[in-house]
């Protein structure tokens, strides 16, 4: 036991005293978020563009009402732009509803992207394919970005016919760009002229604006929490959910056991590659045997990790509280992250291990490392969806395979719902088994390998490490 | 104390099809430095691995002092592996630290401090063993050996890479651990080490033994078949003597092989009378060409 605690001791020192280390923690959610704020930082450093776009109005009644909406969006553009670098130079500020509604707004007004469009309007009559190949000389040589044809009966459409649904839409019009399938602006035009078509149409149909409004009035449908009877007997329902954090945060709690997960692991397979590779194995085998080699190793390991889930959550809860999510924090699922943590790490690290042990260099590791990834980040790719519905059977089914039990049961704990018991335990209990499993089979594996020099066995040789019986190498 | 500090009976060891020791039986009494030579790929490695009880024997015993029985080296027993075997990131200090513990010796810091002292190396205490030089490394390595004083210690190459100044250092505190009483197994390539620090040598080649014994005993088992000689300046060695096989010149003196022992009479009486000799020596045959007729590319061929 006292060997034990020994390696356990030096493998958390080597773990946890160092630069990586150190650097790795301060790093990782910077990374993380990273992909978050980095488009948007960049965006920042865009400059705005004139994009003129040639309008061919074959109604001859849009061209001047799209115009006059588009210099509307420009300016508003501009003062959005002025806005922006007024927050930056600001302390962050918490988004109110009524800023986080006027941001919604912009985002319909189609400024999300930061070029101002500016209009210009090609004679209807006579045009023809000569002059759409002129256009597109001019788009070719960036004198125009793109150019919008708009049909002459657009606003005269053909009566509908109720058996055809393609009678029910309005003819088309083309847009013609260098990127029309993806332009935001195709988007734009789209939404602005079928507001004005609408209206000019309401109008010629003796509809005012106002009343069509005031017809299309709409209830709003607001999330609301659980009612539950407090202590005092009264009745009341739990505050509303925050939408945001309630997608965002069972997520980050996810990421974070991921990043766990992942810095306990990583070190892991570093420590017993160089110990093979620098032959410290062999003097280890001479004071300790594979077994207690190996439990110490673990032990400091999983030491290591709560080492990182402690200064994690720290972190995450002061920031939280200081960002005024901290009613928003789970606390509730303290002691179920703490328990699948621990498995996880003992499963990933001990097949870290494994594979480490079975290789003799780390470029060789990657190979074998690359299904234990994709099998650990299942639950990554379908988080979206989990959140939404964290009791879907896609959700359940994934609880109960082991390699994703561990991010897969946190995301869908943290989101809140109610998970029913059984799924807990079961999970537990799966994970505990297949960790058992994994960790002795990591066992026989890293015995024989650790002293295994020169080539790297096959697949089918560590399949053979594995059934047969882990003395017979030694004994 | 017990009279032997390995005893090795019958010990049998394969891998696969592929068998390392073949009925090996060793004795290595206590006190002694027993040194083991033979050619990369002939057991060595593995009869050392069994001793630490990293592998276990196929058939045969294994008793180190004194215990036959255990799934790990004894903590009584100190091992240098050939070159690394220490975390390069570690300080050397806290790594002395870290191999005495695991041999359960905890109150290490006089020894620690002893060894610093005695290889000249108090200054390094608290530098990390990537930034020491080859010559440092090997001397840390000796340490983390020795540092739980260790009843039995095993050293596998360990005057490689070192200067002659180091190597004579090394040499010393070789002697010294010596002295309180440890018993040396002493693994090596280089002859003459083994000829000068070892009192018996054991000699395993393919698996088997072909050597064992103290260093004088063996070589004469093998007939004196070498002249060293020198002639004075102006005098030359006549050519076609019957019984020599092959001259070859090395420095100011030639060295003769003979094709048997026998031979060498005659030769030193021609030479005195048809030459000015200054030097004759008849050569016993030193433990490196007895290991290179043993393990050369003839016997491997051979075999």
């Amino acid at each position: 036991m006292q060997k034990i605690l020994t390696i356990a001791r030096r493998e958390y020192q080597a773990m946890v005293a160092t630069k990586a280390f150190v650097i790795g923690i301060a790093l990782m959610p910077v990374l993380m978020l990273g992909g978050a704020v980095i488009p948007g930082l960049l965006k920042g450093l865009e400059t705005a563009e004139n994009r003129k776009i040639a309008v061919i109005d074959g109604s001859g009644e849009l061209f001047e009402d799209l115009k006059q909406v588009a210099e509307k969006r420009n300016s508003l553009l501009k003062s959005a732009k002025d806005d922006s670098k007024r927050d930056t130079a600001e302390p962050e500020p918490k988004l109110s509803k009524s800023e986080e509604e006027s941001r919604a707004a912009r985002e319909a007004m189609g400024l999300e992207e930061i070029h101002n469009y500016i209009f210009e309007q090609v004679p209807a009559e006579g045009f023809d394919d000569e002059q759409r190949l002129a256009l597109s000389e001019r788009i070719r040589k960036d004198d125009l970005y793109a150019f919008v044809e708009i049909p002459d009966n657009i606003l005269l459409p053909q009566p509908i016919d109720l058996k055809s649904p393609e009678s029910i839409q309005l003819s088309e019009v083309a847009y013609v760009a260098q990127d029309a399938a993806l332009s935001d602006a195709k988007r734009w035009i789209e939404g602005a002229l079928n507001a004005l078509v609408r209206r000019k149409r309401l109008t010629s149909a003796g509809v005012s604006e106002l009343l069509l409004v005031e017809l299309e009035r709409k209830a709003p449908v607001v999330g609301s929490g659980l009612f539950s009877k407090d202590e005092s007997g009264k009745i009341t329902s739990e505050e509303k959910p925050n939408e945001l954090a309630s997608i965002f945060l069972p997520m980050g709690i996810m990421m974070l056991m991921f990043m766990i997960v992942m810095m306990s692991a990583q070190p892991m397979l570093e420590s017993v590659l160089e110990e093979k590779t620098l032959r410290i194995s062999e003097v280890l085998l001479g004071s300790a045997n594979a077994r207690q080699l190996m439990t110490g190793k673990l032990l400091g390991n999983v030491a290591g990790s709560l080492t990182v889930f402690v200064l994690y959550a720290a972190g995450g809860f002061i920031a939280a509280n200081r960002q005024g999510y901290g009613d928003n924090i789970p606390y509730h699922i303290l002691p179920w992250f703490i328990v699948y943590q621990i498995l996880a790490v003992l499963l990933f690290s001990s097949m870290f291990m494994a594979i480490a042990a079975s290789v003799t260099q780390l470029r060789e590791a990657q190979g074998l490392l690359m299904p234990v990834w994709l099998v650990m980040l299942l639950p990554m790719f379908v988080w979206f969806g989990v959140v939404r519905e964290p009791n879907s059977s896609l959700a359940t089914t994934l609880s109960f395979f082991p390699p994703s039990t561990p991010l897969m049961m946190t995301l869908r704990l943290a989101t809140g719902a109610i998970i029913p018991a059984w799924q807990i335990a079961l999970s537990i209990v799966l994970l505990l088994a297949s960790t058992a499993f994994g960790v002795t089979a990591a066992a026989r594996i890293y015995q024989i390998g650790i002293l295994w020099q020169g080539k790297t066995p096959k697949l089918t040789e560590l399949v053979a490490w594995l059934i047969r019986n882990p003395n017979s190498a030694r004994k | 104390m017990a009279e032997c500090a390995v005893q090795l009976s019958g010990v049998t060891k394969a891998f696969g099809k592929h068998t390392a020791v073949r009925e090996l039986d060793l004795r290595i009494p206590t006190g002694s430095i027993y040194g083991f030579i033979g050619p990369n790929g002939s057991g060595k490695t593995t009869t050392i691995r069994m001793i630490l009880r990293i592998f276990f024997p196929d058939k045969g015993e294994v008793q180190v002092l004194g215990q036959s029985e255990g799934d790990c080296a004894d903590d009584r027993v100190g091992y240098l592996p050939e070159e690394r075997g220490l975390y390069r990131r570690m300080k050397v200090r806290d790594l002395l630290q870290y191999y005495a513990r695991l041999k359960g010796f905890r109150d290490c810091d006089r020894e620690i401090n002893f060894w610093l002292e005695r290889l000249g190396a108090t200054e390094w205490g608290n530098r990390k063993i990537e930034t020491l030089s080859k010559g440092m490394t090997q001397k840390v390595q000796f340490m983390a050996a020795v540092i739980a004083r260790p009843q039995l210690l095993i050293l596998d190459e360990p005057f490689s890479g070192l200067d002659p100044v180091n190597l004579e250092l090394l040499r010393e505190a070789i002697q010294e651990v010596r002295s309180r009483g440890t018993t040396i197994i002493f693994s090596t390539h280089e002859m003459d080490v083994a000829e000068r620090m070892c009192e018996r040598v054991f000699m395993i080649h393919n698996g088997d033994k072909v050597l064992d014994g103290t260093v004088s005993e063996i070589q004469q088992k093998y007939p004196a078949d070498e002249v060293k000689l020198r002639l004075a300046e102006g005098s030359t060695l006549p050519p076609n003597i019957p019984g020599v096989q092959s001259v070859e010149s090395r420095g100011s003196f030639q060295h003769l092989k003979l094709a048997s022992t026998e031979a060498a009479d005659g030769l030193l009486k021609r030479l005195a009378n048809e030459t000015q000799l200054e030097h004759f020596e008849l050569l016993r045959p030193s433990l490196h060409n007895i290991f290179i007729r043993i393990a050369g590319p003839v016997s491997a061929a051979i075999s």
